[in-house]
């Protein structure tokens, strides 16, 4: 957190600030996202995942707010799919409606002040993230038989999104994040 | 965790439930009998026979003649199965009895293929 620390802290200007650090988060987004496809084959679900690259989503939502918040998870999703070579595959587009989606709720709870804690806007972003996901893949499919997806995956989002809470509160907790 | 948190965890579990529940409830409910399935039966590929599977009639036999001797078809109530085969090992006619679209009995000895046909033989495509 360190390099974060200084970025944030040093002088110069705004808007190389905020470049720079987006594109910390972004880098940041692509690599936990990669990194979480190694652990899918150990959860025998397909859809299900941890939800890590959701961490930075938060992370930039705090800092700069919705706009730039969904950019980082478009710019996460897009530089992901380079990287797995699974550009314009259906997985991609069921990533990208998740993070748009996941983004958007976490960025309302967010702004209920003091009634949610990370834990909260992390299971409210993970629900999001896998109602995202369905919807394009109903939409995908041009089929309603997801439908019967619905209840395990809004159960797998509650130790995701915990986890993930439990995370952003660790990060959160070694420095304060400018309003 | 704050109230608001513990609001929304006890809301997604609900929610979770509730869905649930009305999967397995809409699950259960029979399908409206609206579409009506056809059984079609080919012997060597060539289809040979078509019954209409409608649901409350009464059973009826069916005659399929095949290369070692006939086999007897009964339809029921919307459903069809193999009564008896002159083949060696019976499978088909251990399959017992079908009735949703797609599903189908084979009788490989005597080449016979019972398929039904009619709307919703697939869940769903992917492109």
């Amino acid at each position: 957190m360190r390099l974060l620390d200084k970025l944030l802290s040093e002088g110069g200007d705004a808007g190389q600030h905020r470049l720079a650090f987006l594109a910390l988060l972004v880098a940041l987004g692509t690599v936990l996202y990669l990194m979480e496809s190694f652990f899918v084959a150990v959860i025998p679900l397909p859809g299900a995942k941890l939800g890590l690259a959701n961490i930075v989503t938060v992370l930039a939502l705090l800092t700069f707010g919705v706009r730039d918040g969904l950019i980082v998870a478009f710019l996460r999703v897009l530089i992901g799919s380079f990287f797995s070579g699974l550009f314009l595959s259906p997985g991609f587009f069921l990533g990208l409606a998740g993070a748009l989606v996941s983004t958007i709720t976490m960025a309302l709870l967010l702004r209920c002040k003091g009634v949610f804690s990370m834990t909260g806007v992390s299971v409210g972003g993970a629900v999001g993230h896998n109602i995202g996901q369905l919807l394009m893949a109903s939409l995908l499919l041009q089929s309603s038989a997801v439908i019967y997806y619905v209840p395990v995956l809004l159960l797998l989002a509650i130790p995701t999104g915990m986890l993930t809470g439990y995370i952003l509160n660790g990060i959160l907790s070694t420095r304060e994040v400018p309003p | 965790m704050t109230r608001g948190d513990k609001l929304l965890l006890i809301l997604v579990v609900l929610a979770a439930i509730c869905s649930g529940i009305a999967i397995l409830a809409h699950r259960h409910t029979p399908a409206p009998a609206a579409s009506v399935c056809h059984a079609v039966v080919s012997v060597n590929s060539q289809p040979v026979a078509r019954f209409v599977l409608s649901s409350g009639r009464a059973l009826e036999e069916h005659t399929i003649r095949g290369p070692n001797g006939n086999a007897v078809l009964q339809t029921e109530n919307g459903r069809i199965r193999m009564a008896s085969s002159p083949c060696r090992d019976k499978l088909c006619v251990k399959h017992g009895w079908i009735s949703k679209p797609g599903e189908s009995i084979i009788c490989l000895p005597e080449r016979i293929v019972v398929r039904i046909e009619g709307q919703g033989e697939v869940d769903a495509v992917t492109r």
